[in-house]
């Protein structure tokens, strides 16, 4: 369905994109996650076209989008911006996407307000930056495009409607086998509900996994030996130090697990045990970071 | 490009502009027609006591009268181009299904069909009004379908050459200000160089037919100049009886239509290559900054040369010392505050 090939992307003499490759299939909820400033956004944007790319193509159904933007008819993208329509009145921005998109639904357009309880003869500038960035992506659903770009889609959403918009989310690509690009700063929302995981780190396409083979592929465990961590298991290219308190280290290891944890065993830890890992541990591990993600 | 969608957002986008529109012609033309007439036609029921003979017919009218047309015409063009850029809403506009080309041609028909409406509407009520009140006693409505004939094709020039500039700037601000600057270059840059001649003893003199050739260029190529110079006044008093009237020749009309057919073009052209990444900056493409900084640097040098040359002489010894002294100031200035500006961004409502 969408086909990003070898994109690059020079902003102010600095490389943004720097041949980024990424394809997705109907029915796929993907989550772009990356740090601040690694070019998330910027990627989406060439997606959508309004920038345009140095090299390489976004193909959309094998139609360059940029070349023939009429393919858009069934692509939509929600910025993180949520001023972009605050001059208009619910009822004018239906007309308005009623005129641009053939398959703009109305009716269910007005259900989906309904159902999101938000008010139908305001101007949206009388919103709240939640119900606004809610608006946008009611708006966008209601295209029935197959491909849907989010940048940051729930940011200043509370929790109950921020889990109503999820599942409201799963249940559209579920029935309608659209897809939906997410990226978000909310790595717990991925987990929950993307198939697809895209790291980006520098610009680059660190990986795409689903979520299930990126967590198959890592394991957080907890060590402790008599001394400091053995040179042997430091040096190891696999083994992330998430944490270090005392002689307790937090580890992260990646890839070849079993004979790791048989080095680790031989070295006769005092305690070697297994933690819960989330999403956040190996966005930290893969992407490098403190404590928090973007 | 006649796509409805496009046509509501440009709506949107312009509504205030073409609003003024509407109302500075209506006020400025009809509106303030009906009021010379009802003016004159209390002047001739009511004749001054002392001197009856001083109730005289006389009428006129300037281009200048509507000057706040051609400033709401830039603006206008700001509005569909450079607010998008500054406020954002070009990530919806170019995200949307249509080519940038039909996108960039809906936003000139729209102005183009704005600005013709307003002003075919409102001269005509003018001509109704002068050809049915006391004014047809004073002049037929033929002067203004020669205005007509100027107004219109100059003010489509205005708008579509602003909104080429919208194509290069960054911001609603940076067009305006580029606008307003390039509208007037060719009369401006024209006396700076006239100066920078004169202060190294080079005579421009010529023939009274060729200077008068030579202005009626310079004042087509500046494109507002023409409209604010037309002139017609008339007096039928008995005593005082006059007609004046001025304008441009006809042949000059060639010049707002190339205006208009090298703006829409290159205007397209570079619209469908915009960097949109460069919103809210003083220019959009990278490219053209090393020229633009050289353009904007050698102005400001020739302007202050011509303001501040005469410091170190007087008027009939122009120091050239002062000249080049004062040049050296503004350039110098206009390098450093164009290197700030440059990479300053004026974006809002993110």
């Amino acid at each position: 369905m969408l086909r990003v090939n070898n994109i690059s992307k020079t902003i102010e003499g600095s490389q943004v994109l720097d041949h980024v490759n990424i394809t997705l299939e109907p029915g796929t909820i993907a989550g772009l996650v990356g740090r601040n400033g690694v070019g998330k956004s910027t990627l989406l944007r060439v997606i959508a076209g309004i920038l345009d790319p140095d090299e390489g193509q976004v193909l959309f159904n094998d139609t360059d989008i940029h070349q023939d933007p009429q393919v858009k008819q069934k692509i939509t993208y929600v910025p993180d911006s949520t001023e972009i329509l605050k001059s208009y009145s619910v009822k004018e921005i239906v007309k308005l996407y009623d005129a641009i998109y053939e398959d703009f639904d109305v009716v269910y357009f007005y259900s989906l307000l309904d159902r999101f309880k938000l008010p139908k003869n305001k101007k949206i500038r009388t919103y709240s930056k939640g119900m606004k960035a809610l608006f946008l992506m009611i708006l966008s659903f209601s295209t029935k495009s197959d491909l849907i770009i989010l940048d940051e889609p729930t940011n200043g959403l509370d929790p109950i409607v921020k889990r109503n918009i999820l599942q409201f989310i799963i249940e559209e690509v579920s029935e309608r086998q659209l897809c939906v690009l997410i990226s978000t700063h909310h790595l717990e929302e991925v987990e929950k509900m993307a198939d697809v995981l895209i790291m980006i780190k520098e610009g680059r396409i660190e990986s795409t996994t689903s979520i299930e083979d990126a967590k198959s592929s890592f394991r957080k465990v907890q060590v402790v030996y008599k001394h400091s961590l053995p040179e042997k298991i430091e040096q190891l290219n696999n083994v992330n130090i998430l944490n270090q308190t005392g002689r307790v280290y937090t580890l992260m290891i990646e890839g070849n697990i079993d004979a790791t944890l048989e080095k680790m065993n031989s070295e006769n830890p005092l305690l070697l045990e297994e933690l819960p890992m989330t999403l956040e541990d190996i966005f930290i591990s893969t992407l490098g970071g403190e404590s928090h993600v973007s | 490009m006649f796509h409805r969608a496009l046509w509501m957002r440009n709506q949107k986008l312009g509504s205030p502009a073409v609003w003024g529109i509407y109302i500075s012609l209506f006020l400025f033309l009809p509106y303030s027609f009906f009021g010379k007439a009802q003016n004159m036609l209390t002047e001739k029921n009511n004749p001054y006591r002392d001197a009856p003979e001083n109730y005289y017919l006389n009428f006129h009218f300037t281009g200048s009268d509507i000057v706040l047309f051609l400033f709401l015409v830039i603006g206008l063009a700001a509005l569909l181009v450079g607010s998008e850029r500054t406020s954002h809403a070009t990530d919806l506009t170019f995200s949307l299904p249509f080519k940038r080309k039909e996108i960039f041609l809906s936003k000139w028909i729209f102005g183009v069909g704005h600005i013709t409406t307003g002003l075919l509407v409102n001269l005509l009520v003018c001509m109704l009004i002068v050809k049915f009140t006391i004014l047809s006693e004073v002049t037929d409505a033929a002067f203004l379908f020669e205005f007509m004939m100027i107004v219109i094709p100059f003010s489509i020039a205005i708008f579509s050459f602003s909104l080429f500039i919208g194509t290069v700037a960054g911001s609603l601000v940076s067009q305006l200000v580029l606008s307003g600057i390039f509208l007037l270059f060719p009369i401006g840059f024209l006396s700076l160089i006239a100066s920078f001649l004169e202060y190294h003893g080079i005579s421009i003199n010529r023939d009274a037919h060729t200077t008068q050739v030579f202005g009626d260029l310079i004042n087509s190529l500046t494109l507002p100049i023409p409209i604010i110079d037309f002139r017609y006044d008339i007096n039928l008093s008995t005593e005082n009886s006059f007609t004046e009237f001025s304008h441009i020749p006809y042949v000059m009309l060639l010049i707002p239509l190339a205006y208009t057919i090298l703006s829409v073009v290159f205007g397209t052209w570079l619209f469908s290559r915009t960097k949109n990444e460069n919103n809210g900056r003083l220019l959009v493409f990278e490219k053209g900054r090393g020229f633009f900084t050289f353009g904007v640097v050698l102005c400001f040098a020739l302007t202050f040369g011509m303001l501040g040359g005469g410091i170190f002489g007087d008027y009939d010894s122009r120091s050239l010392i002062g000249y080049y002294l004062s040049a050296a100031i503004g350039g110098v200035l206009a390098y450093f505050m164009l290197k700030k500006l440059i990479h300053f961004r004026m974006q809002f409502g993110k």
